[in-house]
């Protein structure tokens, strides 16, 4: 350990010379992160319902597009969007293509998720929703759906952080997010360790910040269950 | 709650540990640079004594550091001429590719012994690295569109146009100077679609090194800005600061590759012309 440079660990300096530029791309990755979360949310449910379709025409597609969005990594999605695109003609800005490319990179993970959720529930309560003569959206949004939630609510915020450590590949389709004015600050100063020890515990600091989330709504869904 | 609270308690414990470390740390330079000296002149003992030097370059840059079409092995200007100065050296070379912006942090880090990737000298460079002698003269051009030069005629109208490169690199530096916006590649190769489909305007760089680009390139509407000429500067290999016997063995070694024409020959080779005359300004 002689050659342990304790000189580049930590510069505080620039650390705090940075900093405002960093937090601005802070929000750029929190909002990248909401926005993603929503979309792979609403066509994680989607996608869910069509593979639990008995309708092989239904379950099929959502099979296959799970098993592609889980089996090829984010950062070649996030190529084949913004510099694969414009080769036939489709083009769009760095962050609406990192959107796209995040909400359905994760919408296949939430989508089992969901999945398993739901089938978790007891089938009792299904047979019970028919007794009172419930169709299947009735049952499904006022019985199933409650339930699954307070299950799903551990692994969906796990992605959730998932999602907001993903943002940082948009940078490689120059999406100004905090990893990419991280790199532009280790540009000017070369104190690479500084800026990437910096940025790691943002990221950490936020990630907290969505535990604490799942702790208030898991609270909140187990409400209605008996000790 | 009991758990959310230990949790912040250990987040916070986290952090302040991590600042102390990082105070420490400062004190303690003052300590480490003295011990600097016995260590970074062995910087050529080192690698005298493991047989090999361990050279860092880009691979995505053509003509300087690239991947050869059929072979697939790594060749350029800058990969040759560090091929030619091991074998004066007698020492074995170890190519280590990463990103242009990685370079010169793994230089400081020591992950490598030398930079050879088209570094121009500049005294913001000189400040942190040491250079060899020159062993490219050249001066900076542009590629724009085709069909519309992207509005640039010369050095001025750089201004409030979108330049794409490097985060790092010189030429960024020069076109924010200029007052342009720089949009960051993380590879020089995905640039040249780019001003195509016009999401930026213009790459700068040596001109000889565009218009090799060009050339690789293969595909209709890009051109060299004829009007844009600037910064006729010298590019040499990066060496860590303050190794002087290392800086002394490669600038010697580096003269007699001049002297002997083996590096005009690499230069005519990948570069199509005899980069190691200084320019005549103009």
């Amino acid at each position: 350990m002689a050659d342990f440079k304790w000189e580049y660990l930590f510069n505080i300096e620039i650390a705090l010379d940075s900093l405002p530029f960093i937090l601005e791309g802070a929000w750029q990755t929190i909002l990248i992160a909401l926005v993603s979360m929503f979309f792979a949310l609403v066509l994680g449910l989607f996608v869910a319902l069509a593979r639990m379709n008995r309708f092989k025409l239904i379950s099929v597609p959502a099979r296959l597009f799970i098993s592609f969005m889980r089996g090829t990594p984010l950062l070649v999605m996030l190529f084949i969007l913004y510099f694969g695109f414009p080769m036939v003609g489709i083009e769009m800005e760095p962050l609406t293509a990192a959107i796209i490319g995040i909400s359905i990179h994760f919408s296949a993970y939430t989508a089992e998720i969901i999945r398993s959720a739901i089938s978790s529930v007891a089938k009792g309560q299904w047979e019970a929703a028919e007794t009172l003569r419930m169709s299947y959206w009735q049952t499904m949004t006022r019985i199933i759906l409650p339930q699954a939630t307070r299950i799903a609510l551990p692994p969906l915020s796990s992605t959730f952080m998932d999602i907001i450590k993903g943002t940082s590949l948009a940078m490689v389709i120059t999406v100004s997010e905090m990893f990419y004015r991280a790199k532009v600050v280790v540009g000017q100063t070369y104190e690479s360790l500084t800026l990437y020890i910096l940025v790691a515990l943002i990221y950490w600091a936020i990630c907290a910040l969505v535990t604490l989330l799942q702790d208030y709504l898991e609270k909140k869904a187990n409400r209605y269950v008996a000790a | 709650m009991k758990n959310t609270k230990s949790f912040l308690l250990l987040f916070v414990v986290a952090i302040v540990s991590l600042l102390l470390a990082a105070c420490g740390s400062k004190e303690s330079t003052s300590e480490a640079t003295a011990s600097t000296e016995g260590k970074e002149q062995n910087a050529w003992e080192r690698i005298q004594e493991s047989g090999k030097i361990v050279v860092g370059t880009e691979g995505l840059y053509y003509p300087i550091t690239y991947h050869d079409e059929t072979t697939k092995e790594l060749t350029g200007y800058d990969v040759e001429v560090a091929r030619a100065l091991g074998e004066k050296l007698g020492l074995e070379v170890e190519f280590k590719e990463m990103e242009f912006d990685g370079l010169l942090p793994a230089l400081r880090n020591g992950q490598i012994d030398i930079a050879a990737n088209d570094f121009s000298v500049t005294d913001e460079r000189k400040e942190k690295f040491d250079f060899t002698i020159p062993i490219k003269h050249s001066y900076g051009s542009a590629i724009v569109r085709e069909s519309d030069n992207s509005g640039i005629e010369s050095v001025e109208d750089l201004k409030g146009k979108k330049v794409g490169g490097s985060a790092t690199s010189n030429y960024s530096k020069f076109a924010q100077e200029q007052g342009a916006e720089v949009i960051v590649y993380t590879g020089s190769d995905t640039v040249l679609p780019e001003i195509v489909n016009g999401r930026v305007d213009a790459t700068l760089n040596d001109y000889l090194v565009l218009m090799r680009s060009l050339e690789q390139y293969g595909k209709p509407g890009l051109k060299l800005a004829e009007g844009v000429k600037f910064s006729f500067s010298s590019s040499a290999i990066v060496l860590p600061k303050d190794s002087p016997e290392l800086k002394e063995k490669i600038d010697a070694a580096l003269e007699e590759l001049l002297a002997d024409g083996t590096i005009k020959e690499i230069s005519n080779k990948f570069l199509g012309a005899d980069v190691t005359q200084p320019l005549e300004k103009e």
